[in-house]
């Protein structure tokens, strides 16, 4: 019958072109960021980062136009086009064609002009201005000018965000400049306002829609122009004529085809229905690696990545792990590199940052596997029989939780598996939330750590805030590094923070920085994702030779 | 008959009332902050604030519960949280894939399951009879999803004649339609046609042996006549049921379907809000299933006294 059927089922069915662009250099903030007018042919690898990269051209030399750029995702898309609602990488990364951010970063993760023309940072005046460029629009025809940015950054901190709660005022001298002065000085300001907060979109489009319309129709300054979002099915753009960059965007269009199930999404890779996954769970990585199909993502990015790590609960009295030395003993007791190498996907790190950037500290100790000092430590705590402490985590990371259950057990501790859902896990380390024992979870990993730091060991932070101490060293090195003028000072405090989280109050434990992946055809090129920046990509550069 | 009817519809709303009581309670007693649901954990206080008020939580639980019982009578469903748009709405843009894809299913299932059922019946113990009912045995117990990433892998990966994921209404394309539609059907109509093969085989052969079956065939009625007008009416009555019990199933048993197939119907709509605890979705949705298991079993019984005059009688 199943033959019949299914046999009755099958019976049923029976031109060239080349761009420039111009791409910002810069080295750091504190300082003028311009960009540098120089033509990048589409194509070429740009040594900034910041536009075109990846591979060469076709044959003939010349990038091909037309296509459309089919990307298969996973994560759950809810907000599009609103300054500060969308959040998560998952939507950064699907509104890019539509909406530009006013920097980018490049591969050293410093900050470049993108959408701005230049930008400045003023720590004596506490300032940061910032210089557009004339003559560029929105996709309703409205113009990109400083009001728009005004706006954008009013009603991103109107949504409640806190990246640029330092910004107090803003001013628009003219209609390519904009000044915002800060209530006091903070370096990641230019971070967090011309990346965070630096996506625009159209002020006349949202303000006559209004937030609900707006947020599930994107319109910005973007290579491409929304078209439609079937929701939980694909977000649809098409190819914006009076893009600002001549010549550019090259293809048709670009869908985002919206695939929960892994199997479905790795079969429609595999069949050729889409051209890219860029970001992939472990299931489809494990099928991927089955079929011999290779990442094609850089082996480091500079920013935009998580970090696979267990955060301490240190504040419940009642909780064993609110005594230093029992996180001490559980963190020697964990082979973290060995752990980090069996799960794959990730690198090692021993904090929470980027080994290989500024922020990475080789001070950190850290600790290294072992048993006997595990013990000498339980012991210490009062804990020589052994001691139990419960470890929450989503379904998804009980690979991790029972690796760890066995490393802990050889040291006397016995490792309970408590699962959450996502809702649960967002309570708990959210804003008022706490927890007993450990939760196995990510954070983010990004270059500038100061601020990320801030998010977590301080009391203006949002994650893991209540179940990690705040003290009063660590918070002053944060705000010291955040307050720094020079990037030395900067990279010094920054530095003695992650000493102090890892080290002397042991609250967190880094299992390794999640690897970006990519599984992308051959006829893609010049994509950017997961090449810089795992959020971060080039949708005006990337052509298709198919 | 009226007045069964109405006793009928009288439970049938207690019973919704009931069930609309217990799935608000429970999606609120489920773990998890909806705000954090709603927003994830990376939220300042005042977005916290934001949210908790925009979704009403400030009020108790019975007031916000009778405020959505108001509104779900008087049509306004509330909006979702996670979509940002009216639950009618995109119920409005769910139910017609959902239902699309669920009726094709129970049509095929039916037809396919009785007329196999019924060759079965009238061929016991044969090759045929044999044949048909190891694959329907087969067929009834084979998971929907195992089938539907079987054929995936089969037509979509290996072969590329079918699309692995996506689905349109005929409206929108009819051969699209029809091929995204094939893989989704085969993956929902299976079990169906196995369950009604074995029970319609199983109906045919007690009537079958009857002693008015007998007279019939004495009385030198064709054999053609004698199964389709005495043996299958009176064989059928179970398949009816099963028929109405399917109904069920098409918004319900849709859910691992079109979370596979990646199609935007009502399966996938429960469970995304289930998981973003969007109250209102999910009170919808649930609402949406009860109404269709309440008046399908309606239809049952008002089918039993169309096929049987005994019942109507009694």
């Amino acid at each position: 019958m199943l033959t019949a059927v299914l046999a009755f089922s099958l019976a049923a069915c029976g031109n060239s072109d080349s761009g420039g662009k111009d791409a910002g250099q810069g080295s750091g903030n504190a300082v003028q960021q311009e960009s540098s007018g120089e033509k990048n042919q589409g194509g070429e690898v740009n040594p900034d980062g910041a536009g075109n990269q990846g591979e060469a051209p076709s044959a003939d030399g010349e990038i091909q136009t037309g296509g459309v750029f089919k990307i298969g995702f996973q994560a759950p898309i809810v907000n599009l086009g609103w300054p500060g609602l969308p959040a998560s990488s998952n939507e950064l990364i699907v509104l890019q064609p539509a909406v530009e951010s006013l920097a980018r970063y490049n591969t050293a993760g410093e900050l470049i002009p993108w959408l701005c023309e230049s930008f400045e940072t003023d720590a004596d005046a506490l300032t940061l201005t910032v210089k557009l460029p004339q003559g560029v629009k929105f996709h309703d025809g409205t113009d990109f000018n400083a009001e728009a940015v005004k706006w954008n950054w009013e009603t991103f901190q109107a949504a409640g965000r806190s990246e640029i709660a330092v910004i107090e005022s803003i001013e628009c001298p003219d209609d390519t400049t904009v000044v915002a002065h800060m209530s006091a000085w903070d370096n990641t300001v230019a971070d967090n306002a011309l990346y965070h907060a630096g996506f625009m979109f159209s002020p006349a489009y949202c303000q006559e829609a209004g937030q609900d319309a707006a947020n599930a129709n994107p319109v910005g300054t973007g290579p491409y122009k929304f078209v439609e979002w079937q929701k939980d099915v694909k977000v649809v753009y098409e190819k914006y004529e009076d893009y600002r960059i001549e010549g550019q965007p090259y293809m048709d269009g670009i869908e985002f085809e919206l695939i929960i199930d892994s199997n479905t999404i790795a079969t429609a890779y595999q069949a050729g229905e889409i051209d890219s996954l860029p970001v992939v769970d472990p299931n489809i990585k494990q099928i991927m690696d089955a079929t011999g199909e290779p990442s094609k993502a850089a082996d480091s990015v500079s920013g935009g990545s998580s970090i696979a790590m267990v955060a301490y609960g240190c504040t419940d009295e009642d909780s064993p792990t609110s005594k230093l030395e029992v996180r001490q003993a559980f963190a020697y007791a964990v082979n973290w590199e060995e752990m980090c190498q069996a799960l794959g996907g990730m690198y090692y790190t021993n904090q929470w940052a980027i080994p290989g950037v500024w922020s990475y500290s080789e001070e950190v100790k850290g600790y290294p596997h072992d048993v006997e000092k595990a013990k000498e430590l339980l012991a210490k705590a009062g804990y020589q029989d052994g001691v139990e402490i419960t470890a929450h985590c989503l379904e998804s990371e009980n690979t991790k939780a029972t690796m760890m259950q066995q490393y802990a057990a050889e040291a006397g501790i016995t490792l309970k598996i408590d699962n959450w859902d996502q809702a649960r896990s967002d309570e708990a380390s959210g804003i008022n939330g706490n927890w007993d024992g450990i939760i196995i979870s990510a954070g983010r990993a990004d270059t500038e750590t100061a601020s990320i730091y801030g998010r977590s060991f301080t009391d203006e932070g949002v994650r893991y805030v209540g179940g990690f101490l705040h003290p009063k060293d660590l918070v002053e090195a944060i705000a010291n590094a955040r307050a720094a003028r020079t990037e030395e000072e900067r990279a010094s405090y920054t530095k003695q923070a992650s000493k102090m989280i890892i080290d002397d109050y042991c609250m967190m434990s880094p299992i390794g920085i999640t690897s970006a992946t990519l599984y992308q055809k051959d006829y893609v090129h010049d994509s950017g994702i997961s090449q810089i920046h795992t959020i971060l990509w080039t949708p005006e550069a990337c052509w298709l030779s198919k | 008959m009226g007045r069964y009817i109405g006793k009928r519809i009288g439970q049938a709303v207690l019973v919704l009332l009931l069930v609309s009581i217990f799935t608000y309670l429970l999606t609120y007693m489920m773990p998890g902050d909806p705000v954090y649901a709603m927003l994830g954990g990376d939220i300042t206080q005042e977005q916290y604030d934001i949210a908790y008020e925009k979704m009403g939580l400030e009020d108790p639980i019975p007031m916000r519960y009778a405020r959505w019982l108001f509104g779900f009578v008087t049509g306004d469903w509330g909006d979702s949280y996670k979509y940002s748009q009216p639950v009618l709405e995109l119920m409005g843009e769910r139910l017609p894939v959902t239902m699309y894809l669920g009726l094709w299913s129970i049509i095929i299932s039916t037809l396919a399951g009785i007329l196999l059922g019924v060759l079965c019946g009238t061929h016991r113990g044969k090759t045929i009879d044999s044949v048909l009912i190891t694959c329907a045995n087969f067929g009834s117990v084979i998971p929907a999803f195992w089938l539907a990433v079987l054929g995936m892998y089969i037509f979509s990966l290996k072969l590329g004649i079918l699309p692995s994921h996506g689905f349109v209404l005929p409206t929108e394309g009819v051969a699209d339609s029809l091929k995204m539609s094939v893989l989704p059907l085969i993956a929902l109509s299976v079990g169906g046609i196995g369950g009604t093969t074995r029970q319609m085989r199983s109906g045919m052969l007690d009537v079958i042996r009857q002693d008015y079956i007998r007279t019939a065939r004495s009385k030198g009625l064709k054999e053609s006549k004698v199964v389709w007008r005495h043996a299958f009416r009176n064989a059928v009555l179970p398949v009816v049921t099963m028929t109405g019990m399917s109904f069920r199933n098409i918004v319900a048993g849709a859910v691992s379907i079109e979370q596979i197939f990646s199609i935007a119907g009502m399966g996938s709509l429960l469970i995304n809000s289930i998981l973003s605890k969007d109250v209102a979705v999910v009170q919808a949705c649930i609402m949406m299933i009860a109404i269709v298991v309440v008046l399908s079993n309606l239809a049952v019984d008002v089918c039993y006294g169309v096929i049987d005059p005994r019942i109507r009688v009694e």
